[in-house]
């Protein structure tokens, strides 16, 4: 691994990854296209629910990861777990940009408008803004130590936000707080089989985001041996030997 | 053997995109006077807050009085102080109301303040807002918290810049005074060559690395 | 180390003289936070033009939304608190970014940063400051708000309003104080502050102005309570996150 990093070819490994995600993929939505049978109420429109809600759950575990290597740059140190952050904060960026579109795909035809309040979406949403407000703050840091921390802190911030906007968002909904906290979805039964579908598509959803993770942060390595060698930061320091000396 | 008092270790640091510290490497025994020269943007200003905590090396490390600066900040912090070029007080509250937060943030006795304004020669704008001063006059200011503090480590950042002459011989007494109490002191200045100053050593900047400069005199 | 003394140095050290090398007397913490809250709220009321200003300018923000909701007196009821509470997050977003940049001139909070206190204590003086001008802000633009809005209060307001006033904005001082500081040196901060605040204080705006609205024409404390929790321990959650993280964002 640490071999092939060096000279910037993708391992072997990564690419069974790769081939691995892409065929789960393709049967999951095989399974969810052609094997799963309608829904009583929403007929074909179900269809979307396979491949929006794996989408939607990785968009916040890709946060929850995100953080978690921030905290640890914030306790080590160490340049690579922002690497790390930052592949997983990219993640969460697309996951949750993809569930607020098949959310708004999925409520035109059912609810006949684009946007419903909808607690999980409106979630959603403002997760969006708060990773946008994330890359603004990294692209106004130059100094790389300074940025890692900071955005690690912000992610944080993120984090610790999603139960409080979940709840706002839920009890905005419903109007009031009491009757509300129904973190296992809208209590609608599901059918064994279709449950098995989303099961299959949610792994798929899982194996793609690792895959895309860890591309990202083998590139990410990349990109930081390569400005190490540009900037010299890391070889400047020994290469003196002269200690100036006030005794 | 008491450890130097500023130990600085293959230290370099990024401002930006720049590299400014390239490696430095010092070690400067404590009660020593030191002036640190270098060209505009040589990174005086960005060593000397490295070594107040206020910026991390990039790489390297630091030590004053061997606590780790990395490691703890807080430990450092006690043992300086530093005078910078705006003289770091607040526009919008007085002489005296400056020197009295610096008391409370430091755990000083608040009665020293009256006289070490007169010290400075402010005991007239004492309850002026600093938003009047002259540079001088705040850099005045600047030197009576420092006084106040009476740090182990004097990090001074161009003492005698703004300073009319009677200002800059207050410089002269205040940092011979300090460094005759046996403090450490490190002093961004053009002005090495100050008749009364002698300093023990004389450090030149250039390219993001240190060396002594031909002119200093070494103990 | 030399013993030698300069007589007029002493001035310097009438609290007596201390050991060498030993570190000076850590300052008690609760001194360092009141000593902060006290120079921003100083500075506050001494910058009176920029605070009347931030004042007027929530004023003329309910006067704005009451021409654009137009003369509907249920609607007017309906949006008094949401207006409120928008009025209140502009004006308090405008007051963080300017305690800062007072702060920032003349590399004032820097010297502030190298006294040997934790990161806390100076964050937790700034949050004490902000939520007090906060609270006060609060407390002068809600009559104005139910006035101008025709607003008849429930029995319970009168406890309600203000508790929600107190957790609401202290909710909201905390991301603000903590935000504005690690702003504070990026570019275009005055413009960043409102996009990296606002999405995390949707639960405070939400709480706040649902339980306003739990007391206006009707005297439901009960469903008051229950936003009243949610601001509670947002502010309690945040309050941990914040001190905890705030030296990591004014370190450079």
């Amino acid at each position: 691994m640490i071999d092939s990093s060096r000279d910037g070819k993708r391992p072997l490994w990564l690419n069974l990854l790769g081939l691995a995600s892409l065929a789960l993929f393709g049967v999951g939505a095989y399974l969810a296209l052609f094997a799963s049978p309608p829904d009583v109420n929403q007929g074909d429109l179900i269809r979307i629910m396979y491949a929006h809600v794996p989408v939607a759950w990785i968009g916040f575990v890709a946060v929850g990861v995100s953080a978690v290597w921030g905290m640890l740059y914030l306790w080590r140190s160490r340049p690579i777990d922002d690497v790390r952050a930052v592949a997983n904060a990219d993640a969460a960026l697309l996951f949750s940009l993809l569930t607020v579109v098949g959310g708004m795909t999925y409520s035109k035809p059912t609810l006949n408008t684009f946007w419903t309040w909808d607690a999980k979406l409106t979630l959603t949403a403002l997760m969006v803004a708060l990773l946008v407000g994330y890359y603004i703050v990294r692209g106004l840091i130059e100094e790389p130590q300074r940025r890692a921390r900071v955005s690690a802190v912000i992610m944080i911030v993120v984090l610790a936000s999603l139960p409080f906007n979940y709840l706002a968002a839920e009890w905005f909904r419903t109007l009031h707080p009491a009757k509300s906290v129904n973190l296992d979805g809208s209590g609608v039964t599901m059918a064994p089989e279709m449950l098995r579908v989303l099961l299959i598509n949610v792994v798929a959803a899982g194996l793609v985001f690792v895959y895309f993770v860890s591309e990202r942060v083998r590139v990410g390595k990349l990109a930081l041996s390569s400005a190490r060698e540009r900037s010299g930061f890391e070889a400047a320091a020994p290469a003196t030997g002269e200690v100036v000396r006030v005794r | 053997m008491t450890p130097p008092a500023i130990e600085l270790a293959g230290v370099t640091r990024r401002m930006g995109r720049e590299l400014v510290l390239r490696g430095v490497d010092l070690e400067v025994a404590a009660g020593r006077l030191v002036v640190l020269r270098g060209g505009n943007g040589a990174g005086k200003t960005t060593l000397l807050r490295l070594l107040a905590t206020r910026l991390k090396p990039t790489s390297g490390s630091a030590r004053l009085f061997g606590v780790d600066v990395l490691k703890e900040p807080a430990a450092a912090r006690a043992r300086l102080g530093m005078l910078s070029v705006m003289g770091g007080s607040y526009p919008v509250l007085s002489a005296r109301e400056n020197l009295l937060l610096a008391c409370d943030m430091a755990g000083a006795p608040r009665a020293a303040v009256g006289g070490l304004l007169e010290r400075v020669g402010l005991a007239a704008a004492a309850d002026k807002h600093v938003r009047t001063f002259s540079s001088g006059m705040k850099k005045r200011l600047g030197l009576a918290r420092l006084l106040l503090l009476d740090p182990d480590l004097w990090l001074l950042d161009e003492p005698y810049a703004a300073l009319d002459d009677d200002g800059k011989r207050l410089v002269d007494e205040v940092v011979a005074a300090a460094r005759a109490r046996g403090r450490t002191l490190l002093m961004a200045s053009h002005e090495s060559d100050r008749e009364h100053l002698r300093p023990d050593a004389v450090l030149q900047l250039h390219d993001g690395r240190l060396r002594l400069a031909p002119a200093g005199r070494q103990a | 180390m030399s013993a030698l003394r300069e007589p007029r140095a002493d001035l310097a050290r009438e609290g007596g003289p201390r050991g060498e090398g030993a570190s000076r007397n850590e300052a008690s913490e609760l001194r360092v936070v009141l000593a902060v809250a006290r120079k921003d709220l100083l500075q506050e009321l001494r910058s009176r033009a920029a605070t009347v200003a931030t004042l007027f300018f929530s004023a003329v923000t309910l006067v704005m939304m009451g021409f654009a909701l137009g003369r509907e007196q249920a609607v007017l009821n309906l949006a008094a608190p949401g207006v409120l509470w928008v009025a209140l997050a502009f004006a308090g977003v405008i007051s963080a970014a300017q305690n800062f940049q007072s702060d920032l001139e003349e590399g004032a909070f820097e010297q502030l940063l190298l006294y040997p206190v934790p990161r806390a204590a100076i964050f937790l003086g700034k949050l004490l400051a902000n939520w007090l001008y906060l609270t006060a802000l609060g407390a002068l633009v809600a009559p104005v708000a139910f006035v101008l809005f025709g607003v008849e209060l429930g029995a319970a307001a009168w406890y309600v309003v203000p508790a929600t006033l107190l957790l609401g904005t202290f909710g909201f001082a905390v991301i603000a104080t903590f935000y504005a500081g690690l702003t504070a040196n990026l570019q275009a901060r005055e413009a960043l502050l409102p996009v990296l605040m606002f999405p995390v204080i949707v639960p405070v705006m939400l709480g706040a102005v649902r339980a306003t609205e739990a007391v206006v024409g009707r005297s439901d404390a009960a469903l008051a309570g229950g936003w009243l929790q949610l601001l509670g321990g947002f502010g309690l959650v945040y309050f941990v996150v914040c001190s905890a993280l705030f030296h990591f964002v004014v370190d450079e």
